[in-house]
């Protein structure tokens, strides 16, 4: 009995001491760093936020699966990704904060929502950045906080503006004032889109008039009429993707034929998916990068063609969504944050603070493989592109209606 | 004047809306004394499976009709069975609380099996439109006031002249009194909320088509409840008044006033109304006795 | 109907109404308590609980429970239900915000302007009550959290963006990280859970609940029912408007959407959950729903993860359903709330081998 307890154990130790030190275990193992994602998962706007985080987790997982993560000079490491859903109450996003801050974050990406403020002192006394596919207010201030997507929600009908008023002046000014008009429902949002608009408007000289519609509300034809009636030439949609129904539903009905703009609060494809595309033929909208909704016969960049791809390969048939590929430029820049901060610092020392340092400031003419404008960011100014395209829907696809063109750069005062 | 035509139009078409989430609302009330917050998401569903009909299995218009509504009354008496069935006898506010639990459960059904995003648009109404004068009325609009009318027509004369309306006014009126005259009080209970939920569906189908199949539908019933309220929570007819009233006062406020003062102002409104009129137009009085 | 805790040990019988009133009646009891708060007040320090995540949901707790208190006294002792709390506490939140940003009055300048605006706004909104009984009431409250809101969004726009509140100080000592500022909100919820106690077991509270088992008969008796209305109204907002004060410099950030009608509807769960007309209940209540909601938070993600073929956002749709699905066994099984329970299983223990 003794010797075939002796003889068992001291198989069992050489057996041991064989894999262990076999070269297959003893491969080092690459570093793992944790992005995190605070979202909306439930809630009114969760299928935005869905998208964004399936943007950037997708795309991040690919670079996992394809060059087993991201390396620079001092090193590689593999992306963790751990998203928590803020329930789009501020009180569950700072907890969900608290969790991936005790697991190590070192990085964190969002999308488009109201607790990106409440946020950001987190993110400050953390030391912990932030990409994100929308910049919140008082965030819009902030150095941890990187923007990829739109310049802050005030310049949506400021760009428009601007906009107009330069086809205007190209037209030689026909009609001696520009008479625009924008439609608003009461959501959020809206207050803050027309900050001191006022001011904006009497610098530029033209006129704006404004009409809201309430909430929940089948019919916007009043007010848009109205808006006919004051000489508005374009017309601006403040509102998320149900009122831009109303509004098209409205306008179809009463014959309006002036042209309507999307903000950027709903992508036209979200438009389109929700209205139809008989409905939405005609509508202009507003984007910051090369749409999915991109009419698949126009040339794509890599980035769109990689981004395509990607949603075959992980949503199959479901219908594309624009706001994936917020996502992947979230992504995207998160990647390149880190790729530019392994040149200078050793995987096992990445932090927050590292990641800032070596690597999202020094983020230069990045164009995510051609889905935006290049992003530089430099002290002070964090916002992303800063440039728009406003596209048109035809046929259930869009194609632009612009070119490229800078945005304002509007920033509501940090209070 | 035309723009003032536009803001009529537009008030009573959201009022007919109102009003036909609102009497299954009232049903609900009258008959088993509970006040069902998860309304808003029996539309929603009731909606939903609709659209499924219509757009994803693509049947014709009529045959989706006539499969949805007979599933939306299943739906509603599924719902009693489940849920306030166990309730009876208990305290009036545990019944209440189910129903926003209800609500959450809807709301997470429809989640899991259509998902978070809203659906693809559904054409229900053909197109075109009526010319009163100047005012352009969509074929929407005129849709929905007139379901709304007929539904309410229909009601009335059920309540009236039915025999099944009838126990439905007694078992609003004492569930023993009228058990001691033999109705089943389950049996109508069950029918009650079949119809709520068949009224229901009705006027998220209508939803549906001008604001689109998403989630956001549910929170219609924010706004029928003042409806409910005011037309008096006894009365369906009152129902379906008290949608028209509330929808014409937003439209009117939102259109004069702006900054989408409406939906504040029906609620100031009705304050004021319950003031004169405690139990709302067509409610009944309570009788109190110590 | 908390009728069952009035079962006192063996042995112990009261022979002046003093001693019958009193909360604590034996010295076991008076050393339960003495433990319990001593060891509340030592979570930060216990290894095992201490971590940032869950002081935050305890933090969260004990404001919630300030709330709670509010309305189980309004709702639970005097009948009125009242579904936009949020919006009082709203009320709260922004006064002492605001205070702070414009005037820079420190919180404790702050907390009780901040109560006593939403009183104010508490009794206004009580009024109808003169006319109004139950539901139609109920409507009324309803309104007030649409009202206000609109006129916080519309008037205030500062509300709808968002502005930063400074932490809670004394001195130089700011309490501005959950570690600090559990004992700042553990010391408000003792004491005001404390104050409503007494208050329900002396002649307002006596009040209250005779005027929701049967107002009509209170008033023959000579109470006088308005005032009394009034009062809860009052001392319901009160509470939610400290709550309020408490939240936005706790998370020193002052913004309109954590306030919402979906926030009233939760808070009147909590309470039937927990039991109506029950101090303890209260408690209950708010630490089983906030168990439920975390569960949602922290198992939503995985849920999403491991089914991919259902269409987006299934996972946290099947959540939903189980944690709808449960809370309405609970209510089927026990519709009289936690504290029920919790008094049933006291006196069966006092009671044994007699527990039936």
């Amino acid at each position: 009995m003794k010797t075939r307890i002796v003889l068992s154990v001291s198989i069992l130790m050489i057996a041991i001491i064989t894999v262990l030190s076999s070269p297959v275990s003893w491969a080092q193992p690459v570093k793992e760093v944790i992005v995190g994602n605070i979202s909306a998962t439930t809630g009114p706007t969760s299928g935005t936020h869905m998208m964004c985080q399936t943007g950037s987790q997708n795309y991040l997982e690919y670079l996992n699966e394809k060059m087993g993560g991201i390396s620079g000079k001092k090193g590689k490491v593999k992306i963790k990704y751990v998203g928590y859903d803020s329930q789009y109450v501020a009180t569950k996003a700072k907890d969900g904060f608290a969790r991936l801050q005790g697991q190590g974050m070192i990085v964190a990406t969002h999308c488009a929502s109201a607790h990106s403020d409440a946020l950001m002192m987190d993110h400050e006394t953390a030391k912990i950045p932030l990409v994100t596919g929308s910049l919140g207010i008082a965030s819009s201030w902030s150095d941890w906080i990187y923007g990829n997507y739109h310049s802050g929600v005030a310049n949506m009908i400021r760009s428009w503006a601007v906009w107009l008023k330069k086809d205007w002046e190209k037209a030689g000014k026909p009609g001696g004032t520009l008479s625009i008009g924008s439609i608003n429902t009461d959501e959020p949002f809206v207050p803050l889109s027309i900050w001191d608009l006022d001011a904006f408007i009497k610098e530029q000289g033209i006129k704006l008039v404004m009409e809201t519609i309430p909430k929940g509300t089948t019919d916007a034809s009043p007010q848009l009429l109205r808006l006919k009636d004051a000489g508005a030439k374009q017309i601006f949609v403040l509102s998320s993707a149900p009122g831009a129904v109303v509004v098209l539903k409205s306008a179809k009905a009463m014959n309006l034929n002036i042209p309507l703009t999307q903000c950027a609060a709903a992508t036209l494809g979200d438009v389109i998916a929700l209205g139809g595309p008989e409905l939405t033929e005609g509508y202009q909208g507003e984007y910051f990068y090369e749409p999915m909704s991109k009419d698949p016969k126009l040339p794509a960049p890599p980035g769109l063609k990689l981004a395509r791809e990607l949603w075959e390969k992980n949503h199959g048939s479901a219908r594309p969504n624009d706001m994936y590929i917020n996502g992947i430029l979230s992504g995207m820049v998160i990647a390149e944050g880190i790729r530019l901060a392994l040149d200078e610092v050793a995987p096992e020392k990445l932090n927050g603070e590292a990641l800032k340092l070596y690597g999202l400031d020094r983020i230069k003419n990045f164009d995510g493989m051609g889905l935006t404008k290049p992003i530089t960011y430099v002290p002070g100014d964090h916002i992303g592109p800063k440039q728009v395209r406003y596209w048109v829907v035809r046929k259930g696809f869009v194609e632009p209606a612009s070119d490229w063109m800078p945005t304002t750069t509007f920033r509501i005062p940090k209070k | 004047m035309e723009f003032f035509g536009k803001i009529i139009a537009a008030g009573l078409m959201n009022g007919a809306i109102y009003g036909l989430v609102a009497v299954g609302f009232v049903l609900i009330y009258k008959s088993s004394s509970v006040l069902n917050f998860s309304q808003g998401y029996m539309l929603l569903l009731g909606a939903y499976i609709f659209w499924s009909f219509r757009a994803a299995l693509r049947l014709d218009l009529f045959l989706s009709l006539i499969l949805t509504l007979p599933t939306a009354f299943l739906m509603g008496i599924l719902i009693e069975r489940i849920t306030l069935r166990p309730l009876i006898g208990q305290p009036l506010l545990s019944m209440i609380t189910v129903t926003i639990f209800l609500s959450l459960v809807l709301e997470g059904l429809v989640s899991l099996f259509w998902g978070t995003y809203p659906l693809q648009q559904v054409n229900i109404f053909p197109k075109g439109s009526l010319k009163l004068g100047k005012t352009v009325l969509t074929t929407e609009s005129l849709f929905a006031f007139g379901l709304a009318l007929a539904v309410m027509v229909a009601l009335i004369l059920f309540f009236r002249f039915t025999r099944l309306g009838l126990a439905m006014r007694g078992v609003a009126e004492g569930h023993q009194t009228v058990q001691s005259m033999g109705i089943s009080v389950k049996r109508i209970l069950t029918v009650c909320w079949g119809i709520a939920g068949v009224a229901a569906t009705l006027g998220g189908i209508l939803l549906g088509g001008t604001l689109g199949f998403q989630l956001g539908l549910s929170h219609i019933g924010l706004l029928a409840i003042p409806a409910a309220f005011i037309g008096g929570l006894e009365s369906p007819e009152g129902a379906i008044i008290g949608g028209v009233l509330i929808g014409l006062v937003e439209s009117i406020v939102s259109g004069y006033v702006g900054k989408a003062a409406g939906v504040p102002a029906t609620y100031v409104i009705l304050i004021v109304v319950m003031f004169f009129r405690p139990y709302g137009f067509f409610g009944l009085e309570k009788i109190e006795r110590v | 109907m908390a009728h069952t805790s009035f079962y006192p040990p063996s042995g112990i019988y009261s022979d002046s109404y003093r001693k019958d009133m009193r909360i604590v009646k034996t010295k076991t009891q008076w050393i339960m308590s003495i433990a319990s708060l001593i060891l509340l007040f030592m979570i930060p320090h216990i290894p095992f609980l201490n971590s940032t995540y869950s002081l935050r949901l305890l933090i969260g707790v004990a404001i919630t429970v300030i709330i709670c208190l509010g309305l189980n006294m309004l709702t639970g002792y005097c009948g009125q239900l009242n579904i936009g709390q949020s919006a009082f506490v709203m009320v709260g939140a922004f006064t002492s915000g605001l205070l702070n940003i414009h005037f820079g009055w420190p919180f404790w300048a702050c907390v009780i302007p901040a109560g006593i605006a939403s009183a104010i706004m508490g009794a206004i909104f009580g009024i109808p009550s003169v006319r109004l009984k139950g539901l139609y009431l109920a409507l009324t409250t309803l309104g007030a959290q649409i009202i206000l809101t609109w006129i916080a969004l519309f008037y205030i726009p500062l509300t709808a963006a968002g502005f930063s509140v400074e932490p809670i100080k004394i001195g130089t000592f700011a309490f501005n990280t959950p570690q600090k500022f559990y004992y700042i909100a553990m010391l408000f919820t003792v004491v005001m859970a404390f104050f409503a106690k007494n208050m329900m077991r002396s002649g307002p509270g006596r009040a209250f609940i005779a005027i929701r088992d049967n107002d009509i008969a209170a008033e023959a008796m000579g109470i006088d029912i308005f005032r009394y209305k009034l009062l809860a109204f009052i001392v319901c907002t009160f509470y939610a408007g400290v709550a309020g004060s408490l939240f936005v410099h706790y998370m020193m950030w002052a913004h309109l959407e954590s306030f919402t009608l979906n926030d009233s509807i939760w808070y009147v769960v909590m309470i039937i959950v927990g039991g109506l007309g029950s101090i303890e209940g209260t408690i209950f209540g708010v630490i089983f729903i906030t168990a439920l909601k975390e569960f949602i938070f922290v198992i939503g993600p995985m849920a999403e993860g491991k089914l991919p073929f259902l269409p987006i956002g299934a996972g946290s749709g099947l959540l939903l359903v189980i944690i709808g699905g449960v809370a309405i066994l609970f209510l089927i099984f026990e519709p009289r709330g936690l504290a029920h329970r919790w008094n049933l299983f006291k006196a069966y223990y006092r009671l044994w081998p007699f527990g039936y």
